[in-house]
């Protein structure tokens, strides 16, 4: 369905009508399908990166920034998260090349660029942890120089997940150089 | 198979003429008179999405960065009525096989989730100097307008085949006994999918994509 807002499907709103309708259980039959896929992937350990406000507290500003943060800690993203991208990617087919990709996803083509640090400094996050964690005169824990990051950056995410996704961001670029990294601080 | 260094990248490459070494952040490697040449691969291209998937059956048993995406994987795909075909090349390219999947009621597979993944956040990395479109289908060209532009032209031009070939052939809704022209049909095609390109011109590349079979 072609919507008032091109980017419609990847807002909050999306999502929060998404979950209303869940509860009521009025979804789609292909919606409820891809949720009695989903209640396979979900280990009982994970259940509380699904719980509907973890989405909205991390500090996320859209349905993709949420896809992208549940990679980095290793889960599939929730059926609502995988239907607002797939809507999105048929919306923008949908309007012919009246709108970009950008328009379909982030409301205008600037807005997701220029003053969105959050956005645009994924890695500086987990640079700055890395810089504090290996900071000689203060050797701190894990969980403190975690909290330290947040609190300093002014981060919208919990311990936990920082943690998570540190970890992840660490494997996945091998051995990091202190040195390199520490010019930029 | 990994290949830390251009040396040994060659070495191999040397031992296996025809074949090309694609690295974990793929890079293609071909050699090309003796020298080792290196072309980053569309993400939006089976070939990258190949090697991620080869890579994460590999790497299944190593704690790596793909452990967790191919386990969780693998408890869904167990599933009685879930058997995907992992190797399925149905769709035209990987960002099509993440829209028919979910069109089918599926989850993704997981190679096709990292490759969102790579395209948003080098999207977000690049801080706006590449668009989502050009990460997504390649640089565009002028004059052409955007994917989903280019695709609505072609599915028009596809639609316009298939009834100027039912007219021809007298089947179809037009039950009278004149034949409309192309021309009619071709603004009929217009109207239906509400295009705004002007019927000649729809017509011309009717003729461009008949030629080209």
């Amino acid at each position: 369905m072609k919507s008032s807002k091109p980017n419609y499907y990847s807002t909050w709103d999306f999502i929060k009508s998404y979950n209303e309708k869940k509860s009521k259980g009025t979804l789609h039959k292909h919606e409820s399908l891809l949720e009695k896929d989903f209640s396979l992937l979900v280990k009982n350990s994970d259940k509380d990166y699904y719980k509907e406000d973890f989405i909205f507290q991390q500090g996320n500003k859209s349905p993709v920034e949420s896809f992208l943060t549940y990679f980095e800690i290793g889960l599939y993203p929730p059926p609502s998260i995988m239907a607002a991208i797939a809507e999105s990617f048929n919306e923008y087919y949908f309007r012919k090349g009246d709108s970009t990709l950008e328009e379909c996803f982030f409301g205008s083509s600037t807005k997701a660029v220029g003053n969105n640090s959050s956005l645009s400094d994924r890695e500086f996050k987990f640079q700055y942890m890395f810089v504090t964690l290996n900071d000689e005169t203060e050797k701190l824990t894990q969980i403190d120089a975690a909290e330290k990051v947040i609190t300093k950056l002014k981060l919208e995410c919990d311990v936990d997940t920082f943690l998570r996704q540190y970890r992840r961001y660490k494997k996945k670029t091998g051995r990091l150089d202190i040195s390199e990294i520490k010019k930029k601080f | 198979m990994t290949l830390d260094t251009p040396e040994k990248i060659k070495a191999f490459l040397l031992q296996n003429p025809k074949s090309t070494y694609i690295n974990e952040y793929g890079e293609e490697y071909t050699l090309k008179n003796d020298e080792l040449t290196i072309k980053s691969l569309p993400y939006n291209s089976w070939k990258y999405v190949d090697n991620i998937r080869d890579r994460m059956i590999k790497e299944a048993n190593k704690n790596t960065d793909y452990f967790d995406m191919e386990c969780v994987w693998n408890r869904i795909n167990d599933s009685d009525d879930y058997q995907l075909d992992r190797l399925d090349r149905s769709a035209e390219t990987p960002l099509q096989d993440f829209i028919y999947t979910s069109e089918f009621e599926m989850y993704p597979k997981p190679e096709i989730i990292i490759f969102l993944y790579n395209c948003f956040n080098r999207y977000f990395y690049m801080k706006g100097e590449e668009s989502l479109e050009d990460i997504f289908f390649g640089k565009s060209q002028k004059g052409i307008g955007n994917q989903a532009a280019k695709k609505s032209r072609l599915e028009a031009v596809k639609h316009l085949s298939m009834i100027i070939q039912m007219e021809k052939q007298g089947i179809g809704f037009n039950r009278s006994e004149i034949k409309r022209t192309d021309l009619v049909l071709a603004e009929e095609v217009i109207e239906m999918m509400k295009l705004s390109i002007d019927p000649e011109s729809l017509l011309r590349k009717y003729r461009r994509h008949i030629k080209g079979k």
